[in-house]
């Protein structure tokens, strides 16, 4: 995918470029707003992900202008500011998804995932790992003929980390994801759903589909 | 103001009457009739009315003025409530104007239909202080946005540093790096809100909020974690406890409660969450057992708690209950009812 970032921090700007590079993407980057659009008006992006606060035009404003000249490309706007009204002001304004800061890699590739599929209009109900089939639409997993019961929260935990299978997740971007506030998270509560999960999704003896990455996080493949 | 106004009026009428009422009692006694004989120019038959005569009179007097008050009562009254409503006018006016007045249209004027220099200077003022507090609002946000920003930033670049280095940092060294960072941007995200909260910068946004599902989708994570520590969390949820309230708010209050209860005593831990329904409430009670009652963190000097305390104190219609006993610690919050 193409993707212009719009981030006046240049170390910010830098690291998020660098991860999307990794993750084969063609990225642009662009100082503030006002650069932004003049990117967007001239080329044509998959994704635009616009931090909020930046020099000469913010984040809000950009994204208004670039509404104005019918350009329908997603945006994802980064921000600090992660209470509720500024949420909904950025979606007021023509934003897609909306990720506060601090952010993982992983959340952002995965909303980048999201946003290109919606964009594409290829909103697959199911995710498949080799005999592990979710069901998004249904709420439903199998593994092989055999059904997985799941509680809300571990349908969640299975679809992100399906979703962003071979990448490793950590377990800071897992409690982003599936608990969504910071202060739901407690340490080890991502160990203990993880050993639920390991116990439900791998039994009798069933090839080990989801993998403890020392450091990192967690992968399912 | 009506009842001010016809008091005033009949007080009037009162007074006029009785200073009539004791005049005429004053000239019939004192005032001499004289009756002449056209025969005889020069007599004169003079003479006064009797006590009875007056008394006739003065009963005729007081019959009518009864008779005639209760009319003028009524007349009274429909003037007052007539020119009260007239003069109150731009007061309800204001009135309705401020109450619908929030945070998100402070910059909204306020309007008035009458040209009376007095309401026209109080409108004036009224504009101006809202002026001034939308103002304020705004500096706090912009002030609270900055500080964010600047905590936040170095937060996401520490972050997605340390992401993409994995294969250069070890394991161990790797997942407490995270571990750490996740921590801190609890902390700095805990700290913001309670600094929004001291500066009444925090918005409550009531709405209908199913209690019952939100206290179960809870119970399961902290049952599980609960297990962990060889802990038994159990309790009685009654289902259907539709409350008033900001959801996101009461989560973290109630996330607060639950965590608190994990992080102290040993034994079990108990939890119940019932309608009130005759006062219009929802109960929902946490009992943790087997705590240390000398443990001054169980009052809540954390800042899970303290952060709980501020969302608590936004919003009156909540109340928040603790009782530490010899062995146990309670906490109850009471959330309103919302209407069917």
């Amino acid at each position: 995918m193409r993707i212009l970032i719009a981030e006046d921090n240049q170390n910010v700007a830098q690291e998020v470029a660098k991860g999307l590079r990794d993750a084969s993407h063609d990225v642009e980057l662009a100082n503030d707003g006002r650069s932004a659009i003049a990117l967007v008006e001239t080329n044509t992006y998959d994704v635009i992900v616009m931090d909020v606060m930046m020099p000469v035009m913010d984040g809000y404003t950009a994204v208004q202008h670039i509404r104005r000249q019918n350009i329908t490309t997603p945006v994802i706007m980064l921000t600090a500011r992660g209470e509720v009204e500024d949420r909904v002001r950025g979606l007021d304004c023509g934003a897609d998804d909306y990720l506060t800061k601090p952010f993982s890699m992983v959340e952002l590739l995965a909303r980048i995932r999201a946003l290109g599929r919606r964009q594409r209009g290829d909103a697959s109900p199911t995710i498949c790992l080799r005999d592990l089939v979710l069901d998004i639409a249904t709420r439903t997993a199998r593994r092989g003929a055999r059904k997985i019961e799941l509680t809300n929260r571990e349908f969640a935990l299975l679809e992100f980390l399906m979703s962003s299978s071979p990448t490793p997740v950590s377990k800071a971007a897992i409690l982003e994801h599936v608990w969504d506030q910071h202060f739901e998270s407690a340490s080890n509560i991502v160990n203990v759903y993880i050993r639920h999960l390991r116990e439900k999704l791998e039994v009798n003896n069933e090839p080990t589909l989801l993998h403890t990455v020392r450091g990192v996080g967690f992968v399912m493949k | 103001m009506v009842l001010w106004f016809t008091l005033g009026v009949l007080a009037i009428t009162a007074v006029f009457s009785l200073v009539t009422y004791l005049n005429l009692y004053e000239e019939l006694h004192e005032k001499k009739v004289g009756l002449e004989y056209p025969d005889h120019p020069d007599w004169r038959l003079h003479g006064n009315s009797s006590d009875e005569e007056i008394q006739d009179i003065m009963n005729e007097l007081m019959e009518a003025a009864l008779v005639y008050a209760l009319p003028l009562l009524a007349i009274v009254i429909i003037i007052g409530y007539f020119l009260a409503g007239k003069s109150l006018k731009p007061i309800k006016e204001l009135n309705l104007q401020m109450a619908k007045v929030t945070e998100s249209n402070l910059r909204e004027p306020i309007h008035s239909s009458v040209c009376d220099p007095d309401f026209e200077s109080l409108r004036q003022h009224l504009n101006a202080l809202l002026e001034r507090l939308a103002k304020s609002i705004e500096d706090i946000r912009e002030y609270a946005a900055q500080v964010a920003h600047e905590l936040r930033t170095p937060l996401t670049i520490l972050r997605l540093k340390v992401e993409q280095s994995y294969r250069q940092i070890d394991p161990e060294l790797q997942e407490e790096l995270q571990d750490e960072l996740h921590r801190l941007t609890q902390m700095v995200d805990q700290s913001l809100l309670l600094a929004r909260a001291g500066r009444g910068a925090l918005v409550w946004n009531d709405a209908r909020l199913n209690a019952s599902a939100l206290v179960d989708e809870l119970v399961e994570d902290f049952t599980l974690l609960a297990a962990e520590s060889d802990r038994a969390l159990s309790g009685d949820i009654s289902s259907g406890c539709i409350v008033m309230a900001d959801r996101m708010h009461v989560k973290q209050i109630l996330h607060g409660l639950f965590a608190n209860a994990l992080k102290h005593g040993d034994g079990k831990i108990g939890i119940r969450l019932c309608p009130r329904s005759r006062v219009g409430e929802v109960h929902f009670l946490i009992v943790n057992h087997q705590v240390d009652a000398s443990d001054s963190n169980l009052a809540g000097l954390g800042l899970g708690l303290r952060v709980a305390d501020s969302l608590i104190q936004l919003q009156t219609r909540i109340r928040f209950q603790r009782h530490v006993g010899k062995q146990y610690y309670a906490a109850r919050l009471i959330l309103p009812m919302a209407d069917s």
